[in-house]
Formats: structure tokens, C-alpha cells, sequence
């Protein structure tokens, strides 16, 4: 059994989850990383990200309010898991131990 | 479009949504979809958001969104037969050998099916490709009385007649050929004459080319073919004398009539078949320099083909009924009343796709062939699928005795007993599919040889066709499915307790089915076996049956107009030359098509209706010595040279019948033109294809007529006398070319068609036996291999070898002993029916019978004895030890 790897996609995801701690539904998680990160994201391609990171165990869902904007419609809202905290971190600690180990920090003065 | 509601997204592609949508998403997707939709349309108005909202719902329909559909019928259970087809692959390598010998008979069978089925197909088509085929029609002219005839051509004016009066014709275009071969040359500005003989020319109306949709390469095709003198050559007859130049404007010469033809187009062939193949068409006004007014004229005679056009909803009914009033109008002028015409004649239509299957009429414009031949290459390729279909059967249900275990264990886990079958069918099609792949790899190897056999063009274009392959998958499902079907259904029946147990699962010793199977397997090869030989037989018949006359080292030199004004010299130059026996000038050799004239007696009566057909040619005084033909009663011709004055005839033994009693030497008749006495008899002599008996014939005497000079060669000399001809004819005649055929080659072309169902009866009785041997080892080895134990006893006990072998083969004796019993009388009726399209014909002997018999009791006896030898001589030791 190989380690899961997070994609750049589930990666950033995540953490907009973890941002909107108790408000992250499909909505808003789409402004906020529209608004964040200035890129365009289809409802299409998050949700099956959301689905698919919730089966492996990364996000937990429950069902929330009604609105009458969204006709009656109850939200699904998403929370990190233990288990996606602690993915989230390991892919954190990854990408520093990574920076860490290029020689010499001072790209403007060219290589050491 | 209706005002929707503002807060509410488009409905229908709501539905949509909430269609294809997961239900434990559907929900909060929907929800999602909504408030974006009401956000985007204060934000962004009310278009917007409605596109985005469907921009989204498509979006959304991909593969982890969408739910998943019932089976409502569960007609595929996808995961087992992933199952099935690893087992089904591995089973394929267990017994190697069987599934080679399963998929090589199919295999075979499968190719010869394809390749019939290509001929069929080709066969069928003629004339279909026109675009208006299902329109055109040939016109035919039956006579009835006297010398009745079916005529294919008809008389000149028919044609533009028939345009004018019936008002449901809408073309009409008549073909007329000048003479079977013409000598048509060119001379370019520079360089040498070229010159050709050339067959295939005819004289047509210009809306041939509107007709039969002619594709002009160059020139015109509204006024190529109005002005007289023109022609307009096939690509190839073009390339042949111009070479890549363009031959517009260019002029070619006949050589025979010294007529320059204009050339004003070039047209492609037909890329389809059609009986109609020509190579040039010269335009109808040049007829003048061709005939002559009168016969232009004439209504008694058949000289044209004419083919009409019916207009598009003209009623062919009401085209027919007029017939008969149209036809007494158009033989008025030629002096017969109305009762007369009825009583003698009939106009026909024919329809264009008849033609070559179904017309075998007087003057054909080439030989067709038969719709007889389409039947019986169809029925051998199913014969020789239904073989490989019986093997596969045969050795299916014998290879499943070896997978009992299997099948039990199946049966415990759960396996339904449809399962089971869908298991085995999906084992049956994987082998056909691999057949088929074989097979269609034979057949790429076979097609050039076929093609040439048969001399069809088989293009790749045609091949590889979308419906052909839809055919051949078809072929696959319904083979795999078929073949598979009763295997199937006897394997899943397999108890399944006895099956558990070690015990022995062999099934009856005697198998009504199986055994019925091996039978009809050597019915059919004992009936391709012997159809083999007679077929054999007859065609040595046509070889060498003696015609009456010799038709060795015989020479047909083509006579030119150059040819006869330099005769004298000719002749002298061929009497010096001691090889050259007796020569002759004739109008017919051998072999040519006949003309057919009225014959009547010139005396009291001038009525119509005494007098009888024949065959007519021209001919000297030496015709009947240089074939060797004997007369009978009266005299030969003599020469009359350089005073001709009386012609004279000589008749045929079967004319002398048409005359009553009494001596026809002296009698006077009437054939045409010419009134002139009896000289002589002679024996009948075969001039025409066996297929036909001896007709009535009349030579009539004409040392000035004639197309072929037959020149009968003595000794071995034939290369160098050759030679000398043809350097006499080139120094004495330049301009003429030296053209010459064998008359016994021209013989043999007559049965062309039944040359080619013998060579490829012999190649499919070949396979036919191939596939059954293959069979009976497959069967006789799985026998051996049951027995195997009862073996090992015997030859402990003391058996020879000999008596092992006699006892495992005499089962299988039995059966192929049946089959022979059974094919005998079948293939005796059936050859019998075929024969009797001869009027000359083998008797069916018994030695024809015998010699099949025996080959295949021999090839069976092989076969089993080599099975029976291999396990008489197993160690009884080994055989014997228990699992």
C-alpha cells in the first residue's frame, strides 16, 4: 500500500477547508479560493475532489440549514478530519525540509 | 419563450440534473447550483446566471457525479465473463491440439465462405450499377414456327421506333458489332505505325453515353458521338496507341474498310461489372461505311442491341401490353399481317440485370454465365462451413468430458446453469474469433489465386467495405453462438455428483448425435469426392472426345483485306512450303458463333412455313479436306477459280434429316439470297460446344468470302511454319497484322466456365476431405485415450497390435461405411441433373464410384490406424497403474 499523496488540488482544497473551519461548503469554498488564489474553479471538478478526499478520510460532511435561496435545499457542510490535519501537516513539513535543503537561499546573488 | 420565474433556474435542465445526479449528492449539489444562480443573477442579471447554470450542470456530468443505472434486464453479467474468457483462454492452450484442429477446420470453412461469398457477390452485381439499372431493359426477339429462335438482337429500326411510338420509353441505344475483330491503326508524325487488332468495338447511339453513365476522361461527352467517323477509346485502348499523349483530334485508321476515325473522346471503364465490355465506340452515323442501306433498313434482321430506358414512373405493365400492338405496327412494312406477326413473333424486355446470369440467348453480345454456378459454389461453401461447424461441435463435446471437475465445482460454488452455458458459448466464440482472424488471413493469400481463376478483379475497396465486415462479424457472433450452442447445453447437463467423484464420466458409448455428425461429415466428402472425378471425367471428354473432325496443328489466320489482295502470291508461298498441308478459306472456323439462317426448299411451295434453321458458313473447295471431314453422299466443292458462277451447298448429316426420306443431293433450297442445288453430305461434326447437339449446318460454296484462312500443319513443325507464315503475310501485306489462334485453344475456350467450377470443385473437395480427417483424428484420439485403460488389459491378455488397432477403429469403420452407403445415390442424382446441361455426356460408371469409395476408406483407415497404432503400442504398465 503506497502513502497517498496529496495533489496541488487536494492540497489547496484542504486548506480552504481548514480556513473556513465551520463554513466550508461547496460555495464558499469556490470564492474563497477564487478570491485567494485568483484562479477559476468549476463546481464540477471540486466536488468530485471533496467526494474523493472525504472517502479516503481527509474531510468529514454533515448536512446543514435549509435557505430559501437555495430552494429549500439543505448545505453540505466540510470539516478537516484528524486524519487530513495531520496529511496536511506531513505535506507541509515535505515541501519545507525541500526548501531547506537548497544550498543557498540568495537566489538574486546567483549559486553559491 | 414564456417569462420563467427570476429566482428560479432554467426547469428543464434542472430535471436533467436531477436525473443523471448521484442521490446522496443530489441534495447539496443542487442547493450549490441554486445559490449560485440566485447570486449571479442579482450580481450579474438574470442571462448570465441562467448560462452559467447550465454551463455548470454540464459540467457536472461526468463520471463520479453520475449514478448508476439498474440493469432493468440482465442480459450481460459484465463480471463473469471475465471469468469466463481467462478460462476460456487457458482452456484453449490445455489441449493444444484439439483447439488447433477446432480452429483450423473453422478457419478453412470460414475463408471458403468468404471467398464464395465474394464470387456470389460479384456474380450478382452485374449490371446493378448503373444509376438507373432497375429501369433498363434489353429488348429480345423470339421467333416461334419454323427455326424458332430467341434472338438477343433485334432489328435496326426497333430502337428509334420504339422511342418514338411508346411514350414510357425514354432512351433507347442500340449497339451494333461490325465484325468480331477489327484492324485499327496510327500513324503518328513521327515514328512507325502502330497497328492492333482489336476486339471489342461497337457502333452506338450518342445517348449511350447518358445511358450507362460513361465518365469521359477527354473530350465532349454531349457531341463525341454525333458526327460521323468519330470514336471514342477506352483509357487503356488509348494509352495503347498514344501513350500518355491526349488523342483528342487524332485520327485512327480501319484497315479493313480504309476508314479514318476521328477520335473525340476518351472514357474510363466501367468500374463495375457489366456484360457489355467494350473497348471503343464509334459513332452510329459512321454506319453507312459499315452496311448498307437495305440492312439498315431491314426489319427481319437481328443486328442490334437495343437497350431502352424507362421513363421514371412509367409502368412496365403498361410498357408490356403495348407490346403486341407496337410489334404488328413495326413488321407492316416488312409484308406481314397482323395474324402472321402474333403468330410468329414476340418482343420481350428483358431486364438488364437478367443479363448474365439468366440470358443464354441466341447471339449473346459474350457468352454469359449461370445463375446454376452461383447456386452450386454456394451450396459448397456451406457444406464445407457446415463441416468445420461439426468438428468444432464433435470435439467440443468430447473435450468437455475433461473438464467434469471443473464443472462440478462450479456447480457447487453456485454456478446457475445458464451461467454454465454463457461459460461455454463465450469458450465457442473466442475460438471463432480467432478462426475468423485466421481465416481472413487465408483468405488474403487466397484472393489473388481465386481471382485469377476465375478472372474477377477483386479490389481491396470492394473488400473492406463497412457491410462486408458487419457480414463477416455476423458470421463470427452467429458461428461462435450456433457451433457453440449444442456443447453447451451437453455439458451443463453433467450430474453433478458422479461428476464430483472420480468416477468416470464418459457419457453413452454410443452417441446418437455425435455419430450422425461424423456421417454427414463423409456424406459430403464422398460427394465432393466423386463429383470430382465425374466432373474430371466430363472435361476430358470436352478435351478429347473426337469431333468429327481433326483438330490437331490446325492454324485460324486471320484474313485481312491486304491478306486477300494478295492472295495468289499467298497461296503459291504456302504450297511451297512442305509443312503446310491443306489450307482453306472460311468464313468459320470451329468454335466461332454460327450465323443462323432460314433454309427453305425452292419448288412448288414458297410458303413460309417449309424450311428449317441451320447454321450457314462460307467456304472453298479445300474446307472439307483440311479438317478431314468426311463426306457421305455426293461430292465436294471444285474449284471454280477464276470463273465463279454457281454456288453450291453442302449439308450436314442432320440437315439431310430436316428433308424426309430421299436423297438430298440435288435438291434445290433457298437460304437468303442465293438459290442453289445439293452437292453433297457429310458426316456431322462438332463445331459448336458440346453443350449443344449437332445442328442442322450448310456450307455454302464462296471461294471470296471468308474471315479465317485454316492452314493444317504437318509433322513437328509448327514453330518454324509458324514463323514462315507470318514472314510470308508481313512481306506480302505489310499493313496487315499477323494474327492467328490454334482451333483446338479455341475449343477449349468454350467451356471456360466449366473449367473453372472443375478446378475449384477439386480445390473444396480437398478441403472437405482435410476437414473430416482432421475430425475423425480428433475424435478417434479422445477415443483412444477414453479406452485407454480397456487397452492396456486386452494387451496384457495377449492382444496383437493388430487386432488393438481393429478394434478401436472398427466403430468409426461403421460410420464412414453409413455415409458411403448414404452419398452414393445422392451424388448419383445430383451429378446426373448436372450432366444433363450436355448433349454430350460421360456415363456414370461404377469405377467412378469405387475410386472415391475407396480414397476415402483409405484416408479414413489412415487416420485411424495411425490413432489406433499410437496407443496399441502404449506401455499396458503405465496405463493400467490407478490415479
Amino acid at each position: 500500500m503506497s502513502k497517498h499523496h496529496l495533489g496541488e488540488f487536494e492540497e489547496v482544497v484542504l486548506l480552504t477547508v481548514a480556513i473556513l473551519h465551520d463554513e466550508a461548503y461547496g460555495i464558499a469554498i469556490i470564492d474563497e479560493m477564487e478570491k485567494r488564489l485568483e484562479r477559476k474553479v468549476s463546481i464540477g471538478s471540486l466536488q468530485t475532489v471533496l467526494r474523493r478526499l472525504e472517502k479516503k478520510g481527509h474531510l468529514s460532511s454533515k448536512l446543514g440549514e435549509a435557505t430559501k435561496m437555495r430552494g429549500g435545499k439543505r448545505r453540505r457542510y466540510f470539516t478537516l478530519t484528524s486524519y487530513g490535519r495531520k496529511i496536511l501537516e506531513t505535506t507541509k513539513e515535505q515541501r519545507l525540509s525541500l526548501w531547506n535543503a537548497i544550498p543557498n537561499l540568495d537566489y538574486r546573488n546567483g549559486y553559491a | 419563450m414564456p417569462k420563467k420565474d427570476h429566482q428560479n433556474p432554467p426547469n428543464c435542465i434542472l430535471s436533467f440534473f436531477r436525473w443523471y445526479c448521484r442521490p446522496d449528492y443530489l441534495e447539496d449539489l443542487e442547493g450549490d447550483l441554486r445559490e449560485r444562480f440566485s447570486r449571479q443573477s442579482e450580481e450579474r442579471g438574470i442571462r448570465n446566471a441562467r448560462r452559467n447554470f447550465i454551463l455548470d450542470v454540464l459540467r457536472l456530468f461526468r463520471p463520479g457525479m453520475i449514478r448508476s443505472f439498474p440493469n432493468r434486464i440482465n442480459v450481460i453479467n459484465q463480471d463473469m465473463y471475465k471469468n469466463y474468457l481467462k478460462i476460456a483462454w487457458r482452456n484453449l492452450f490445455g489441449s493444444l491440439s484439439y483447439t488447433i484442429i477446432k480452429i483450423l477446420g473453422l478457419s478453412i470453412g470460414m475463408a471458403c465462405v468468404l471467398l464464395i461469398v465474394f464470387h456470389v457477390k460479384d456474380e450478382l452485381s452485374y449490371d446493378r450499377s448503373f444509376s438507373r439499372s432497375e429501369r433498363m431493359f434489353r429488348v429480345t426477339n423470339e421467333n416461334f414456327g419454323e427455326g424458332a429462335r430467341h434472338w438477343a438482337a433485334t432489328p435496326p429500326p426497333l430502337g428509334p421506333e420504339m422511342r418514338r411510338d411508346l411514350p414510357e420509353v425514354e432512351m433507347a441505344v442500340r449497339f451494333h458489332r461490325p465484325s468480331t475483330y477489327q484492324l485499327l491503326s496510327y500513324t503518328p508524325e513521327i515514328g512507325e505505325t502502330r497497328q492492333f487488332k482489336e476486339e471489342g468495338g461497337y457502333i452506338v447511339d450518342p445517348e449511350v453515353v447518358e445511358m450507362f453513365n460513361l465518365e469521359f476522361v477527354h473530350g465532349n461527352p454531349n457531341t463525341a458521338l454525333s458526327e460521323m467517323n468519330s470514336v471514342v477509346l477506352t483509357q487503356e485502348m488509348a494509352r495503347r496507341y498514344f501513350g500518355n499523349q491526349n488523342p483528342l483530334g487524332k485520327t485512327i485508321t480501319d484497315d479493313n474498310r480504309r476508314i479514318s476515325l476521328k477520335v473525340t473522346g476518351v472514357v474510363k471503364k466501367f468500374a463495375y461489372q457489366t456484360h457489355l465490355d467494350f473497348n471503343y465506340l464509334i459513332s452510329m452515323p459512321t454506319i453507312t461505311n459499315y452496311q448498307d442501306e437495305g440492312a439498315l433498313a431491314s426489319r427481319g434482321w437481328s443486328g442490334f442491341y437495343t437497350y431502352v430506358l424507362l421513363k421514371k414512373d412509367a409502368s412496365l405493365n403498361s410498357l408490356r401490353s403495348k407490346m403486341e400492338d407496337f410489334m404488328v405496327a413495326f413488321y407492316e412494312p416488312h409484308g406481314e399481317t397482323r395474324t402472321e406477326t402474333l403468330s410468329l413473333r414476340k418482343l420481350r424486355l428483358q431486364p438488364i440485370t437478367d443479363i448474365h446470369l439468366h440470358s443464354k440467348l441466341e447471339k449473346e453480345m459474350t457468352p454469359n454465365s449461370d445463375i446454376a454456378y452461383v447456386y452450386i459454389f454456394s451450396f459448397v461453401a456451406l457444406f464445407i462451413l457446415l463441416l468445420a461447424a461439426v468438428n468444432f461441435i464433435n470435439i467440443s463435446t468430447t473435450q468437455s468430458f475433461g473438464r467434469v471437475k471443473e464443472i462440478g465445482v462450479r456447480k457447487v460454488v453456485g454456478a446457475k446453469r445458464k451461467q454454465l452455458i454463457q461459460q461455454f458459448l463465450t469458450d465457442s466464440v473466442l475460438v471463432t474469433f480467432i478462426a475468423i482472424l485466421i481465416a481472413l488471413v487465408f483468405f488474403a493469400i487466397a484472393i489473388p489465386y481465386y481471382g485469377d481463376l476465375t478472372s474477377k478483379q477483386f479490389l481491396p475497396e470492394t473488400i473492406f467495405t463497412l457491410s462486408n465486415l458487419g457480414i463477416l462479424l455476423l458470421l463470427l457472433v452467429a458461428i461462435g453462438i450456433l457451433a457453440g450452442l449444442y456443447p453447451a447445453f451437453f455439458i451443463s447437463k453433467f450430474n453433478l455428483v458422479s461428476s464430483l467423484k472420480s468416477r468416470k464420466n464418459t457419457g453413452p458409448r454410443v452417441n446418437i448425435v455425435r455419430n450422425s455428425l461424423i456421417v454427414f461429415q463423409f456424406v459430403i466428402s464422398v460427394f465432393m469426392i466423386v463429383g470430382t472425378v465425374i466432373i474430371y471425367n466430363q472435361m476430358n471428354l470436352f478435351h478429347n472426345k473426337d469431333l468429327g473432325f481433326d483438330k490437331e496443328q490446325v492454324l485460324a489466320v486471320t484474313m485481312f483485306r491486304d491478306t486477300w489482295e494478295n492472295l495468289d502470291a499467298l497461296k503459291g508461298k504456302m504450297l511451297e512450303n512442305p509443312s503446310i498441308g491443306s489450307f482453306s478459306i472460311a468464313t468459320n472456323a470451329p468454335g466461332d458463333r454460327f450465323g443462323s439462317y432460314f433454309v427453305t426448299p425452292f419448288g412448288n411451295s414458297q410458303e413460309y412455313s417449309e424450311g428449317f434453321d441451320a447454321r450457314v458458313m462460307w467456304a472453298d473447295e479445300k474446307f472439307l479436306s483440311t479438317l478431314d471431314i468426311s463426306i457421305n453422299k455426293g461430292r465436294d466443292f471444285f474449284d471454280q477459280l477464276p470463273n465463279f458462277k454457281n454456288t453450291e451447298f453442302i449439308i450436314n448429316e442432320a440437315a439431310a434429316k430436316m428433308f424426309g426420306t430421299g436423297d438430298p443431293v440435288g435438291k434445290r433450297v433457298v437460304i437468303g439470297r442465293d438459290t442453289a442445288n445439293i452437292v453433297g453430305v457429310v458426316g456431322d461434326f462438332n463445331f459448336a460446344s458440346l453443350h449443344s447437339p449437332v445442328e442442322p449446318m450448310v456450307i455454302q460454296y464462296n471461294p471470296y468470302a471468308g474471315n479465317h484462312l485454316l492452314v493444317k500443319i504437318k509433322r513437328n513443325q509448327l514453330p518454324q511454319t509458324i514463323e514462315y507464315l507470318e514472314k510470308t503475310i508481313e512481306s506480302l501485306a505489310p499493313t496487315s497484322a499477323f494474327s492467328y489462334s490454334f482451333i483446338d485453344s479455341r475449343l477449349d475456350e468454350l467451356y471456360a466456365t466449366e473449367n473453372v467450377m472443375s478446378k475449384v470443385f477439386n480445390a473444396f473437395a480437398l478441403l472437405s476431405m482435410l476437414i473430416s480427417c482432421l475430425g475423425l483424428y480428433g475424435l478417434s484420439a479422445y477415443a483412444a485415450r477414453i479406452r485407454i485403460k480397456e487397452i492396456g488389459i486386452r494387451k496384457v491378455l495377449g492382444s496383437s497390435n493388430l487386432d488393438i488397432v481393429k478394434i478401436l477403429s472398427i466403430d468409426f469403420l461403421k460410420l464412414v461405411s453409413i455415409a458411403i452407403i448414404i452419398a452414393v445415390p445422392c451424388t448419383y442424382f445430383a451429378m446426373d441433373r448436372w450432366l444433363q446441361d450436355f448433349a454430350y455426356r460421360i456415363d456414370m460408371q461404377w469405377w467412378m464410384f469405387a475410386l472415391a469409395i475407396i480414397i476415402v476408406l483409405a484416408i479414413a483407415v489412415t487416420t485411424l490406424s495411425y490413432q489406433g497404432i499410437k496407443s496399441a503400442t502404449a506401455s499396458p504398465i503405465k496405463n493400467l497403474r490407478t490415479e
